[in-house]
């Protein structure tokens, strides 16, 4: 998924974390696998870690913050929606015109798990290769599992400097650690910063829920044996796909 | 999301008031069909008999006599004369291109000293009783003239409203002319003063299209009168000063379609885009607000956290209150009608069909004495919010019978009694609101005239500016449209859809029924120049609201989270077998698929276990805050998973009772000090809203992995 533009001098990188093609569904960090995020690379911390670098001159970033935790908070929302689609998806009216694409490629795939001699049928984009579906299952349930690691932190960086840094556990307790330099802008920086990791750790979380859910329903409507896991990352991908056409709209019309 | 809620049209509607006695619906559910012929003023045979079927049981209630009277042919002639100079002026409203009504030149509309300020009162009040308000209210009239200079009004004697003018007989009597406001003429903001049996809500109505128009009703209570005025004088001269925070509650009734749709069509949507400070297309916010997200629906929006947010518990209290939800009414003549009428229904009602109780609902006389509401503005999205006509007017409409819903016009209590405890000013609704106002029939949202009520309250201007370019530009566009368009549909029944029909007639009716009750001019107490610690630090200096930690949610999601915990161990996990899939058998994948099914279960196991753990911590929560002087140390440590070496400057520990207990250094001065502060107190609002949300999906997510290792192929 693209990022949404940013203002030049801010990044915004979760580290210890893998997903699918190395993008965040959010649409909102850059995926930075784990040495280019921590602070300390090379050490033995496992967590996620949501890191936030700022320009110098932070005020107008900060309005760049505060957008974006808005903008987790939608797609958060907009989860909901998409849940009562994967639920209401209709089995019978594969290819109809009514459906979208993205309908039309996560049926294509129920229909190839749920049909196995049309497995190889070329009309079929998924074809069915149970080897890299093996992996591309293996492969999300572990990078789920990373999210709910019971440790993750986040950093401020303004200019190069780290100026705030908090750790927090499953159960909600922070440790926030300040530089005794660190001024009143960075703070209110670094606490921009921890609203918007929670608030994208909240969302990717509600994802999984959505995804993992989808998945078991539609493999119970379309009695696929196993259906439950082969079809994670199909609805995975579904999920993600609707959530990235929120990128196409101004924020201020669909907040509405 | 169209499809959903083009639904809602599709179905019967719903409206937004409860009827204290029945516990039934108002004005009963409709088809859109139905309400497009009523609207038309041409019900079918099956709706005159339904509607005097109700109107029997609604007089078993009422003890007034003369509930209907037919209105007669001069009465309908004298109407469709108001009506034809009403849609002219709202024409010309709705064509101008001007920003707002006043005439080029006339300045900022958000200042009073270039726009004017004058008072109404009417002709109908006692002499003596007229004298006593103006004394009551001489402060705020001196602060006013201040402000206004030459532009300053007071209407009395000759000059004031004589009972049963319209608008344009009243200003013609004045010499003002109509169309864009000339401040020398008449000024922009006007405050009446008097009862709506005094000054009509029609007029009311009227006089608001082109300027910012507010009333003042306290009855004959003077000293209610002095304190206001001495209020508004006090938010104006910096004696109050407000954090801006703003605060949404809406119910959201099992099974009630009208709270359904104004909790999640209104209310989030609304939350969500005042949370970006400047959207494209948008009024921008000129400064950062905290915005409490909602009090949405079920443990949330109810009657006892409604009291804590007016005044019950001052750490909660917020400079603006958005509410959307029922409002109370009662038969004409009922003895609680004058009192609770509009009176704000609240979650812990169940729904259609379920027992209604006075705890239900929030009067005027539910807000604490000793509340202090000072320098707050409220706005209220509920049936008689604001106040109720003495006459129905949609009966008149569709029936050509004056219906009588209040032994007389009167406004809500509820709005009284918030300006008598402090508030500045209530936003609120006369006669039914209309949920189905702010969606289309093609089934988008359409409340662009509440994010641009709030997006101007929020920068600090006048809450009558407010009201202007958002509800009444609405009802200008809207009721000129509307006009056009039963006019064609005589000629050509095709020309729109019923659900149009519905959407517009409706949306036409909210727009025009939101007054204000207060001073127009009145604006929020937010600071004007310079910015405080707390607001360049992003957080208030509320403390920490206790209450937000609810003892009995943290409870509940404790034993969720254990119960979750513990089904999720092995022996409760039925395995999942896939490897005689045929499929599975057949490409020889049988143990990479209980690989898969391992790795899930593991995760399963993790999560299961991550919720264990938390289940035991969940008794507290510890936001620690501390300085250093090398943070890329600490940094180091915590990847080591060494103890950190930094001075731990405050300790907060909220316990499983709600108890906060808060640990600080013995001294604690300077403003570094007091911004450290500033911005633990923020971390401990953030981890608490955090936690309960983070834990409450996990234990969801726990429980759908458990139901996907539980079946099998």
């Amino acid at each position: 998924m693209t990022q949404t533009a940013l203002m030049p001098g801010i990044r915004l990188t979760l580290g210890g974390v893998h997903l699918p093609g190395e993008e965040d569904p959010l649409g909102v960090w850059e995926l930075a696998g784990r040495d280019p995020v921590a602070y300390a690379a090379g050490s033995g911390y496992e967590g996620p870690i949501w890191r936030v670098e700022l320009p110098e001159d932070q005020r107008a970033a900060f309005k760049d913050l505060r957008a974006k935790r808005a903008a987790v908070r939608l797609r958060e929302r907009e989860l909901e929606r998409i849940e009562g689609l994967v639920a209401r998806l209709d089995l019978v009216r594969s290819y109809s015109l009514e459906a979208t694409a993205h309908e039309d490629r996560l049926l294509a795939a129920i229909t190839a798990l749920s049909s196995p001699a049309t497995a190889f049928d070329t009309r079929t984009e998924e074809r069915v290769n149970y080897g890299a579906l093996y992996e591309q299952c293996r492969a999300l349930v572990a990078q789920f599992q990373v999210l709910v690691r019971p440790l993750g932190r986040i950093e401020t960086v303004v200019g190069g400097t780290l100026v705030g840094l908090t750790a927090i556990n499953l159960s909600g307790d922070q440790r926030t650690m300040w530089s005794e330099e660190s001024a009143p802008e960075q703070m209110e920086a670094h606490l921009a910063a921890v609203r918007l990791a929670m608030a994208s750790r909240q969302a990717l979380l509600r994802l999984l829920v959505v995804v993992v859910t989808g998945a078991l329903g539609l493999a119970v409507k379309a009695h696929i044996p196993g259906g439950q896991i082969l079809l994670l990352p199909a609805v995975y991908r579904f999920v993600r796909d609707v959530l990235q056409e929120l990128e196409h709209l101004p924020e201020g019309v669909m907040v509405r | 999301m169209p499809e959903a809620l083009r639904a809602f049209f599709e179905e019967e509607l719903v409206f937004n008031g409860i009827n204290a006695v029945t516990g039934d619906y108002g004005q009963p559910p409709l088809s859109s069909q139905k309400l497009a012929r009523l609207i038309r003023g041409a019900p079918s045979p099956d709706d005159y008999r339904e509607f005097v079927e109700s109107q029997k049981r609604l007089a078993t209630l009422s003890r007034i006599d003369d509930r209907l009277t037919r209105v007669n042919e001069v009465q309908l002639s004298d109407q469709a004369a108001a009506d034809a100079v009403r849609l002219e002026e709202l024409r010309f409203k709705a064509r101008s291109g001007a920003p707002w009504p006043v005439k080029p030149g006339a300045g900022d509309l958000a200042r009073v000293a270039d726009v004017g300020w004058g008072v109404i009162f009417p002709a109908q009040m006692s002499a003596t009783l007229q004298d006593a308000l103006i004394d009551a209210l001489q402060p705020l009239l001196e602060h006013r003239q201040s402000q206004a200079g030459d532009l300053f009004r007071i209407y009395t004697g000759g000059a004031a409203y004589r009972f049963g003018e319209r608008k344009d007989q009243y200003f013609a009597r004045l010499g003002v002319s109509p169309g864009l406001v000339d401040p020398q003429e008449m000024p922009f903001y006007l405050m009446l003063v008097g009862t709506p049996d005094q000054i009509p809500y029609s007029f009311q109505y009227q006089l608001d299209v082109m300027r910012g128009v507010g009333r003042l009703d306290f009855g004959e209570d003077i000293e209610a009168y002095h304190a206001y005025a001495l209020q508004v004088v006090a938010a104006e001269t910096g004696a109050i000063t407000l954090p801006r925070r703003a605060t949404f509650f809406a119910p959201v009734n099992p099974g009630d379609r009208a709270t359904e749709l104004s909790g999640n069509y209104l209310v989030k949507p609304l939350y969500d885009n005042l949370c970006i400070s400047a959207p494209e297309y948008e009024v921008a916010l000129t400064h950062e607000w905290e915005l409490v997200p909602p009090f949405l629906g079920e443990g949330q929006a109810t009657h006892a956290h409604l009291g804590r947010l007016l005044g019950g518990d001052p750490s909660q209290q917020s400079a603006l209150l958005f509410t959307a939800s029922h409002g109370i009414e009662f038969p004409p003549d009922h003895p609680d009608q004058l009192r609770h009428q509009g009176a704000l229904l609240c979650q812990d009602w169940g729904g259609p069909r379920a027992e209604l109780r006075r705890d239900h609902y929030f009067a005027g006389e539910d807000v604490e004495d000793g509340a202090d509401l000072n320098g707050m503005i409220a706005f209220f999205f509920a049936c008689y919010g604001a106040g109720t006509p003495e006459l129905d007017q949609f009966a008149a409409q569709a029936f050509k019978v004056r219906e009588k819903i209040a032994p007389r016009n009167f406004t809500a209590a509820l709005p009284q009694r918030l300006l008598k405890q402090g508030a500045l000013a209530v936003l609120g609704h006369v006669e039914r609101a209309w949920g189905y106002s702010f969606i289309s029939p093609r089934g988008s949202i359409e409340n662009q005239t509440f994010i641009t009520a709030m997006r101007i309250l929020m920068n600090g201007c006048p809450i009558g500016m407010a009201t202007d370019s958002s509800f009444d530009m609405k009802y200008a566009e809207l009721s000129s449209d509307l006009s056009a368009d039963l006019d064609e549909l005589k000629w050509d029944p095709d020309y729109m859809s019923v659900y149009e029909l519905a959407h517009r007639w409706t949306a036409n009716n909210d727009a025009r029924s939101y007054v204000v009750i207060g001073d127009p001019a009145a604006r929020l107490p937010l600071g004007q120049d310079s910015r405080s610690p707390e607001e360049q630090t992003g957080v208030s200096t509320i403390e920490v609201p206790e209450a937000d930690l609810d003892a009995d949610f943290d409870l509940e999601a404790s034993e969720t989270l254990a119960m979750s915990a513990q089904a999720a161990t092995a022996e409760h996990v039925v395995p999942l077998d896939l490897t005689h899939e045929p499929a599975v058998v057949a490409f020889g994948l049988g143990s990479q698929f209980a690989d898969l099914r391992n790795s899930l279960r593991d995760f399963t196991g993790q999560l299961a276990e991550s919720l264990g753990k938390a289940a035991q911590e969940i008794v507290t929560l510890d936001i620690r805050t501390y300085t250093t002087a090398d943070l890329g140390g600490m940094a180091e440590a915590l990847d080591a998973r060494e103890e950190i070496d930094a001075t731990l400057r405050a300790l907060t520990r909220v316990e499983f009772d709600g108890d906060i207990k808060m640990y600080l250094p013995e001294k604690l001065e300077g403003g570094e000090h007091q911004v450290l502060w500033l911005v633990h107190k923020a971390m401990v609002q953030e981890a608490q809203e955090s936690r309960a949300r983070f834990l409450a999906t996990m234990a969801e997510l726990a429980t759908r992995l458990l139901d996907s290792l539980k079946i099998g192929p």
